[in-house]
């Protein structure tokens, strides 16, 4: 009898130090930093995009508080994208507003915010027909992300901006035509999925490449802020 | 004979789940007063054309719910702005927009509140379920609300 009782406390031993290590209450650094970014997110992210991270503040931000958008950016994107902005649109450098430590405790804050691991199917080389992609920009993203991809403000936000084209890889503006941000008035572009435009591979492959073929106006563009 | 009565009891249950997965959704036709719908609305799907069917059918319905793709910003008042242009006299559409054929949010809208319609819910009650459904998602057009 006290054999199986020795045997049963080593396993609720066991027990408990598994949940222990499972539950990160040793990953303190982490927990910390997450707590830090979300008084810095509060201080100065809020106001655009929201208590929650889903674009709802008072003034244009877009959604960044979803799995969609999550799974296909890095912490170094999230990072670059505080860092340097997108230059002309609502969203300023923070590289001169903020801390190298607050930036990264923001990061961190905004990760936490990601509770699934999701796989795109993305094709292995993306390069297609800018003119062709163009005429498709045209019919089925112009009416949101506006003339050559400079935004509109609070519909759509400006996808040719140089900042978000160094920042961002072919794979990853594929991937946000094609899958879109769920639970956002951007959703997906790809056939088969749920969404109104229904296009091919081939052609979000072509839109990506007519995205790239964008001259990129250097200068601040202040007329994106008009409707 | 009960290979006959077992024939007849599945008939029977499967004209029963029929009845009762169909939905109350009309097959909507465009009335010929309206103007013929553009090619930008023919060359997409069957769902986006037969919202815009819709849009010219139920104007009081869609000119009731707000939009929330963000579309206030250019000047829209209610869904109804997404799919038409311009009423002539009556209520026939003699000028379509472009915007709904690109818009999720915007057909997904105009889909819920006709839904609702042929469900015989009032407009405030539509009204009020799709403001519920869709406010995160954008901001909304300044539609004054049914009484």
């Amino acid at each position: 009898m006290k054999k199986i009782l020795y045997g049963l406390y080593i396993l609720i031993i066991i027990g408990i130090i598994v949940c222990l290590i499972n539950s990160d209450i040793f990953n303190k650094k982490e927990s910390e930093a997450i707590f830090a970014g979300e008084k810095v997110y509060k201080k100065q992210c809020l106001i655009c995009h929201g208590e929650t991270g889903k674009g709802e503040g008072p003034n244009a931000g877009t959604a960044i508080n979803n799995q969609n958008y999550l799974n296909t950016v890095s912490n170094k994107d999230i990072y670059n994208s505080i860092k340097y902005g997108r230059n002309g649109t609502g969203m300023p450098a923070y590289e001169e507003r903020i801390s190298e430590n607050d930036l990264k405790n923001l990061v961190a804050f905004i990760r936490d915010w990601q509770t699934e691991e999701i796989k795109f199917d993305v094709p292995k080389v993306i390069a297609g027909d800018p003119v062709a992609g163009e005429k498709l920009y045209n019919l089925k993203c112009l009416n949101c992300h506006g003339e050559a991809g400079v935004g509109k403000l609070k519909m759509g936000p400006a996808i040719s901006n140089s900042e978000y084209l160094k920042y961002t890889s072919d794979k990853q503006i594929w991937i946000s035509a094609a899958y879109g941000r769920e639970n956002t008035s951007m959703g997906p572009s790809l056939k088969g999925l749920d969404g109104v435009r229904q296009l091919k591979k081939e052609e979000i492959t072509d839109i990506v490449s007519y995205l790239r073929s964008v001259k990129v106006q250097e200068e601040s563009r202040t007329d994106y802020l008009k409707p | 004979m009960k290979k006959v009565y077992t024939l007849m009891f599945f008939s029977i249950l499967l004209v029963i789940i029929a009845v009762g997965c169909s939905s109350n959704k009309e097959k909507l036709t465009l009335d010929k007063k309206h103007s013929a719908l553009p090619d930008y609305v023919l060359n997409t799907s069957e769902k986006i054309e037969e919202t815009y069917t819709m849009a010219a059918t139920y104007p009081e319905v869609l000119a009731s719910v707000p939009c929330f793709c963000g579309c206030g910003m250019i000047g829209h008042e209610s869904n109804l702005d997404c799919f038409v242009g311009q009423f002539g006299d009556e209520n026939a559409v003699t000028e379509w927009s472009d915007h709904g054929v690109s818009c999720d949010v915007c057909v997904d809208i105009a889909q819920d509140a006709v839904e609702m319609h042929q469900d015989g819910k009032s407009l405030k009650k539509i009204n009020d379920l799709i403001i519920k459904k869709y406010e995160d998602y954008g901001e909304a057009t300044q539609t004054p609300e049914p009484k």
